[in-house]
């Protein structure tokens, strides 16, 4: 309470940073950035440990036949039932294995109504395939889910790859498991149709929940609660590492004990396992090796980058997504086929998942010791919540500071012990209302944009995609013109905006924003924090022309859209020619935008409303700043 | 040009709330703990009507916490146009009209008693003194905060019972203003009936009627017709509050109503996460220091009313206020409802907000804790990432700013007050600038 009530050194403080408010603000957006990437650097991170003792992932032995020839049987049988159409994925085989295998086979059937008019057939209809093997140490209490993607072959490319070997893992692991008497949890054994609609229509049905645009019909059998699942996607050749995929729904992360206990299993077969891709050395994963050197950090830094890349879109990297949209915690792991080096056969995962599924059954409550919170620049390093809220904070902390000496700077100018009452000084808050007001309506036309445009959509014969990006475009374009009417209109003195507190308003706005991002997907906020902030604060009306035109350049350059079009670029980067690069890079913003919008609707995804109903409209009062005459 | 303001921003509020409530807002802000508690919440009222037409008594179980004369009378909420919405925007209304009222009246007492005491004023403290053009926006800016603040429309759109409960105390309020006592001791009889805390606000009552029987400047405090006054005010509340009580046990037949809501509130069985203080602390507690903790507690609540009211018996209104605010801040089940009402009354005190220093760190310490307290709980509930700690976190955030506020309102109308009789310049013997402490 000190420096609340004693006004002296409360002055005194104010003084400091005033004097310093500048070189303050650089210093701590660059220590935040700094610190923030540091992270990666292995000293300053720990390592990964299974923190839920009841997981016990060293004791399970393996109780799979030696050769499991079961498994290439099935895998042989598979391969012939895909291949003779190449269009249909295999429900009723799938149906008519599990059926036989003995355990209690349901479909599933859904249909996604298609959110935009444009496509002639709206209706879109699936079916999932589901087993449960009921434990028969259990009454049904608690469940396990292994899902497998379906795919038709000719849908099958990099980012999807196909699973049949997954199926056929699952059907033979099923017999197997069938036989094992210490299951005291149900496994549940889920096939599902159009990747993640499928899951979140199963699911859904599962909960006895609703979605507005997948309707799922009611489910004939159910175990109880889900405690954790894994997404099994392996093709049907050799894999030479695995991957995993942990990024969910508006960037929620599974338990960091699930990711562990994976990696931990593997490893235990001397597989390859990487997180994104990013395959570390050997040598590291066994001997405990500092790290230290310089390529080290830069290969934990481009992972620790690629997850929160993932992250930050705020759409699910996998099917696990949508788990964890019902508190279950869930990740995906993909089996990658390279031509070189060595090769893990079907009998290796199949070791891996019955290892995994062994350790869930252990469990004695649900998955609550790890962290919920975590960055990780490699398979056994983590960084902590507690690790990089610092960070960000700091790197935020120049808004707050800035926005104080805002306010401080005001305070100044009257001197505080001659109040005089009678004169109600609030003209300036007024003045900027409209600025305000004005803002939040065309964050509100943004927001709803797409959702209006699609009522009267059928009457133009152009591309949803693009539809959508024109109709951003024009939202954008009309709001940089805004201003412009705004402040003409004020030549009434009484009307003058005030830029200090306009400037306030919109910093206290950013700061409250992000810190409310941080906490649901610090990824996304990291990133919006990284490129916004250093712009916002130091724009300020400027009486030079040419300082004016940058500070709006500038602004330009870090509003939402002209992001994406960078994003774009990037996933477009190597390309022949820079005109194709520019070409390429905007379709993939088309597209990024348009499934942004789709995760929206189908998913109830956060990102697209808080670019255009948070951040747009903040940017917005950013935006009015520059165009203020600096004389007033 | 003040009063067509205030039907202007009244009617904006009123059109604020209507087009809010034909959104999926309403709903949402119903299942919202920091908006409903179980004593305020209109679904345990709905649940009492249910179990009243089945001839099953609604204090046999745990479900029901309204008094009985109140389950009686919000019946008629059904008979309103639009049903119970329609029944909390008239609520809504009232309380802007009562608002206005206070506003209007309390002006009059300002002036009143700024022209009994201007002569012992120090003469250095011309520009402090009140002039009738700045008070006659008073009434438009009271209107104005209720209309728009998002706390009481919160509490509108989520038709808490809350909402009834300030208008009582704010028709206390209004005739403790305009003097009549036997209204305002009923009034405050009616708001304790309800949720037991406005009892305190007596003690004010007390000292203002007592004041004004004397009609003079200077009153001594401990005569025996000051006392003689304070009993027959306790009395007439007495009175009313046994009638209240008495007429509920008619009605009722037996006292089981007395376990399900003074009991309730004071005994705090439900530890529902709310804004308060209580529910964290009573998840940690171990049985048998229970009853310890909860005595402890909830003298917390009211304790400060002596203290206060030996400090402030020369200004009753602004003691009543600042008991409404503690209370608001202390009681075992607050919400947003009870935000609203002091919000409202805060700029009665208009005049000492030059005074006031921390205006923007408890500004900031509010915006967050309303905007973050969803997404803690969010996190914690839905999401199963974060845990009870990080939404109690933010419950103290919104608790330490309360009491921020209320503080520097407290110092900042003790601030005023010294300079009215020693002038606004203060120096030191040298003839430099001399810094007041507060001690």
């Amino acid at each position: 309470m000190g420096l609340l009530t004693n006004e002296h050194s409360r002055n005194r403080l104010i003084k400091l940073l005033l004097a310093h408010d500048t070189k303050l603000c650089c210093l701590s957006y660059i220590a935040g950035v700094v610190w923030f990437l540091a992270l990666a650097y292995q000293p300053f991170n720990a390592g990964t440990y299974i923190s839920e003792n009841a997981l016990l992932p060293g004791l399970v032995e393996s109780e799979l036949p030696p050769m499991f020839t079961s498994a290439f049987q099935i895998k042989d049988e598979i391969h012939t039932e895909v291949h003779r159409d190449k269009k249909l994925t295999p429900q009723a085989w799938i149906y008519k294995k599990f059926t036989e295998t003995g355990l209690e086979t349901y479909t599933h059937n859904f249909s996604l109504i298609y959110p935009f008019r444009s496509v002639k057939s709206q209706l879109v209809t699936g079916e999932n395939v589901y087993s449960i093997l009921r434990g028969r140490r259990a009454a049904s209490t608690e469940a396990l889910v292994l899902s497998i993607p379906l795919r038709p072959l000719m849908n099958v490319n990099k980012e999807r790859p196909a699973t049949h070997g997954g199926i056929a893992l699952a059907l033979a692991l099923a017999k197997e498991f069938k036989r094992k008497p210490y299951w005291s949890k149900d496994i549940i054994f889920l096939f599902t149709d159009f990747d993640e609609i499928g899951t979140l229509a199963w699911l859904d049905a599962y909960h006895q929940t609703e979605s507005e645009y997948i309707k799922a019909n009611d489910l004939p059998a159910r175990s109880g609660p889900i405690q954790a699942a894994v997404n099994l996607e392996l093709p049907a050749e050799d894999v030479s590492y695995y991957n995993l995929l942990l990024e969910g729904l508006n960037g929620q992360l599974p338990n960091l004990d699930l990711v562990n206990l994976v990696v931990r299993l593997c490893r235990r077969e001397h597989s390859q396992v990487a997180i994104h891709h990013s395959m570390e050395k050997r040598r590291h994963q066994f001997s405990d090796s500092k790290g230290e050197s310089w390529s080290d950090f830069k290969l934990s830094l481009s992972t620790m980058l690629r997850m929160m890349w993932y992250q930050a879109s705020g759409a699910p990297s996998g099917n696990h997504g949508m788990f964890h949209k019902f508190h279950i915690e869930a990740l995906t792991v993909q089996g990658v086929v390279k031509k070189k080096g060595s090769h893990d056969d079907i009998i290796t995962s199949a070791r891996i998942v019955e290892g995994v599924f062994r350790s869930l059954n252990n469990l004695l409550e649900r998955f609550h010791q790890s962290f919920f919170f975590y960055l990780l620049p490699s398979t056994n390093r983590y960084v902590s919540i507690g690790m990089y809220m610092p960070a960000f904070e700091a790197e935020e902390v120049l808004d707050k500071v800035k926005e104080h000496l805002q306010e401080a700077a005001k305070d100044d100018e009257f001197e505080e012990d001659e109040a005089d009452v009678n004169n109600p000084a609030n003209q300036s808050v007024l003045s900027i209302v409209p600025i305000v007001l004005v803002s939040l309506l065309l964050a509100w036309m943004a927001h709803q944009g797409p959702e209006l445009l699609m009522r009267i959509m059928p009457r133009f014969r152009i591309h949803t995609e693009d539809m959508v990006i024109y109709s951003m475009l024009a939202i954008f374009t009309a709001a940089l013109m805004y201003p412009k009417m705004m402040i003409r209109k004020s030549s009434n003195p009484f009307l003058v905006i005030d830029w200090r507190l306009l400037k306030s308003v919109a910093l206290i706005g950013q700061t409250l924003a992000l810190a409310c991002v941080a906490l649901l997907n610090i990824s996304q906020a990291f990133f919006l924090a990284a490129f916004m902030v250093p712009v916002t604060c130091s724009v300020k009306p400027s009486k030079s022309r040419i300082l004016r035109w940058i500070q709006m350049l500038a602004l330009v350059m870090v509003s939402l859209l002209v992001l994406m079009y960078f994003v774009g670029l990037a996933s477009a980067w190597p390309q022949a020619s820079t005109l194709d690069l520019l070409f390429k890079g905007y379709a993939n913003t088309k597209h990024l935008i348009f499934l942004g919008l789709m995760d929206a609707y189908l998913f109830n995804a956060w990102s697209e409303m808080i670019g255009t109903a948070v951040i747009f409209p903040l940017w917005l009062l950013f935006w009015a700043v520059p165009w203020v005459d600096p004389s007033l | 040009m003040a009063s067509a303001g205030v039907y202007l921003v009244g009617f904006l509020g009123v059109l604020i709330r209507v087009v809010l409530m034909n959104t999926n807002l309403p709903k949402w802000l119903r299942s919202r703990n920091e908006v409903i508690t179980p004593i305020t919440s209109w679904e345990k009222v709905e649940e009492g009507f249910s179990l009243q037409r089945q001839l099953i008594s609604p204090y046999t179980g745990d479900l029901f916490h309204e008094t009985p004369l109140a389950l009686r009378s919000l019946k008629i909420a059904h008979y309103f146009p639009y049903r119970v919405s329609g029944f909390f925007m008239i609520i809504d209304i009232l309380t802007m009209v009562f608002l206005f009222k206070i506003a209007a009246s309390f002006v009059k007492y300002l002036l009143c008693t700024q022209e009994k005491e201007k002569d012992n004023y120090s003469s250095k403290a011309k520009p402090l003194i009140l002039t009738e053009y700045y008070l006659s926006w008073l009434p438009l800016t009271v209107v104005g905060v209720h209309a728009l603040s998002p706390f009481s429309i919160m509490t509108t759109l989520a038709s808490s019972t809350a909402a009834v409960t300030n208008l009582a105390v704010l028709i206390a309020f209004y005739n403790m203003v305009i003097g009549n006592r036997v209204l305002c001791t009923l009034f405050l009889a009616i708001a304790s009936y309800q949720t037991l805390y406005p009892m305190v606000f007596i003690v004010p009552a007390a000292l203002h009627f007592c004041k004004q029987s004397k009609k003079l400047a200077s009153v001594s405090y401990t005569s025996r017709e000051s006392i003689y006054s304070y009993v027959e005010t306790l009395s007439l509340f007495g009175t009313f509050l046994g009638l209240l009580v008495g007429f509920s046990f008619l009605v009722e037949g037996n006292w089981n109503f007395v376990f399900s809501t003074y009991g309730f509130i004071l005994n705090v069985p439900d530890l529902t996460p709310n804004i308060g203080v209580f529910w964290y602390f009573f998840t940690e507690m171990f049985d048998h220091f229970r009853t310890l903790f909860v005595c402890v507690f909830q003298l917390n609540a009211v304790v400060y009313t002596l203290p206060l009211a030996i400090k402030f018996s020369e200004k009753p209104f602004f003691l009543l206020y600042v008991l409404i605010f503690l209370t608001s801040i202390f009681k075992s089940y607050p919400s947003y409802g009870d935000a609203a009402l002091y919000f409202s009354l805060l700029p009665l005190w208009s005049h000492v907000f030059p005074y006031m220093r921390n205006t923007l760190v408890v500004c900031g310490m509010y915006i967050c804790s309303v905007v973050l307290a969803p997404i803690l709980y969010h996190l914690w509930i839905f999401a199963g990432s974060a845990n009870a700690n990080f939404y109690f976190a933010i419950t103290l955030v919104y608790s330490t700013a309360q009491i921020f506020l209320v503080t520097d309102v407290i110092f900042a109308y003790l601030r005023r007050e010294y300079d009215l009789y020693h002038g606004t310049e203060h120096l030191n013997p040298d003839g430099t600038k001399a810094r007041i402490r507060l001690d």
